[in-house]
């Protein structure tokens, strides 16, 4: 049954998705053109501005893309330093690494905005690392030295200083940690939740306590 | 000090109480003297663009917010704001939005509801996001770079692009937010307020509570 609506309705679709396609495609090249200096991999997409100093080596995995926004992504690599970036990571607006020695971020990571990244002011023999999947969400500090687990997430306008280990919760400032999985068991008796959707508002709210 | 004036729009007419005295109150009369001449805008003021400068600055405001569903009177903006998304957005008279550190950003989703009430106060860096409903109350300020958010976009475990359900964040009247805090879905904060710089939020604050910390505690009641 073909009715005006359904053509709109598919349309608007249509019209949604080759807007996303042609934002992607203007974001490889911005990407190809603001890290020129970098070793980058296939896919690299940047929707926004990114400020960079490279004076040491950045290499970034395939499909990373770096979100735009109100503030630009700013990238500051100091002499003789190393930025990893792996694949598929989400960088959102107004995220600010600073390196002086080594910095490795893991696979699909989510970095959101304002968040700060810093492995220490000065030669020190700091090193900041983060697993697969680390969620940071807005606002976080971390550094100087800090190695967090892969599947961990960091809470909203947290300072890590200290090692997180893997699948757990750090929240607050100093940050404290909470076992991801003790989490989804509470959640669990709670009953709101399902097995597709391991998180809801309820454990959201007692996460975020 | 005391010799300085400020502007008059009647300071070129010392005698019109008395002329008016002496002729009778007519219409005309009345509207000769409260209307100020083309002389006395030019004579008695600092700025002689001045009268051009507000009507460009109304201008400006209208051009700037025009993605908004609601506009009150009086709404100043000054800087730049970002205002996206294809929820309502609705803004209450003398709404004062200063973008000029960083700019504001105004993102309500499809469905959404993000409501400024009057006199309200935004700085720059302020990010607001509605994906369900966010309320902002009379006379409230946001220092700059706050972040309200009424959902978390991601869930802590499992497929990280599923979106949990949103929950409404609710800000009351006379509420001062200081820099850099967060507030976190499900947050209420109740009237007079006051949230102290790079805390976060997520819950019930009293009335005229006193507010700081990550995590936050209560530093002071309501008397």
């Amino acid at each position: 049954m073909i009715t005006q609506d359904s053509i709109q309705e598919l349309a608007q679709r249509w019209g949604l998705w080759l807007s996303k396609r042609l934002q992607r495609a203007i974001g490889r090249l911005r990407a190809r053109y603001m890290l020129r200096g970098a070793i980058i991999g296939r896919g690299v997409c940047a929707t926004g501005r990114i400020k960079i100093s490279n004076q040491g080596t950045l290499y970034i995995g395939r499909k990373v893309t770096f979100l735009g926004g109100m503030i630009p992504t700013q990238i500051i690599i100091h002499r003789g330093a190393r930025l990893d970036i792996g694949d598929e990571t989400l960088f959102n607006y107004g995220a600010s690494i600073e390196v002086w020695n080594e910095l490795t971020i893991g696979r699909r990571c989510m970095i959101a905005s304002m968040v700060r990244i810093a492995d220490g002011p000065g030669q020190t023999a700091s090193v900041v690392r983060l697993g697969d999947n680390v969620w940071i969400a807005h606002g976080a500090t971390i550094g100087p030295s800090a190695i967090i687990g892969e599947g961990s997430t960091l809470a909203a306008g947290s300072v890590l200083d200290r090692d997180v280990p893997p699948q757990t919760l750090a929240i607050g400032d100093p940050a404290r940690f909470v076992g991801l999985n003790l989490l989804a068991g509470l959640s669990g008796r709670s009953s709101t939740t399902t097995a597709t959707s391991p998180t809801g508002a309820v454990l959201s709210k007692e996460s975020f306590q | 000090m005391l010799e300085h004036k400020l502007p008059n729009y009647h300071d070129n007419e010392p005698d019109a109480q008395t002329a008016r005295d002496v002729r009778g109150s007519t219409r005309g009369d009345l509207l000769r003297t409260h209307m100020p001449s083309v002389v006395s805008i030019f004579r008695g003021m600092d700025n002689p663009a001045a009268p051009l400068a507000s009507v460009l600055r109304r201008f400006n405001t209208r051009f700037k917010t025009w993605r908004c569903d609601q506009i009150g009177f009086g709404v100043e903006v000054l800087g730049s704001i970002w205002v996206h998304g294809g929820g309502t957005i609705r803004i209450g008279n003398n709404v004062r939005l200063d973008g000029r550190i960083a700019p504001i950003e105004l993102h309500s989703a499809r469905h959404a509801l993000l409501e400024l009430g009057d006199e309200v106060c935004i700085y720059g860096g302020t990010s607001i996001e509605a994906v369900e409903s966010i309320q902002i109350g009379c006379r409230s300020v946001l220092r700059p770079f706050v972040k309200i958010i009424d959902n978390n976009f991601h869930p802590l475990r499992g497929d990280r692009n599923h979106r949990p359900p949103p929950a409404r964040v609710l800000i009351e009247d006379d509420v001062i937010i200081g820099d850099h805090a967060i507030i976190l879905p499900g947050a209420r904060v109740e009237s007079g307020a006051r949230i102290g710089a790079r805390s976060v939020i997520s819950h019930r604050v009293p009335h005229g509570a006193r507010v700081s910390g990550n995590p936050p505690r209560i530093d002071r009641i309501a008397q």
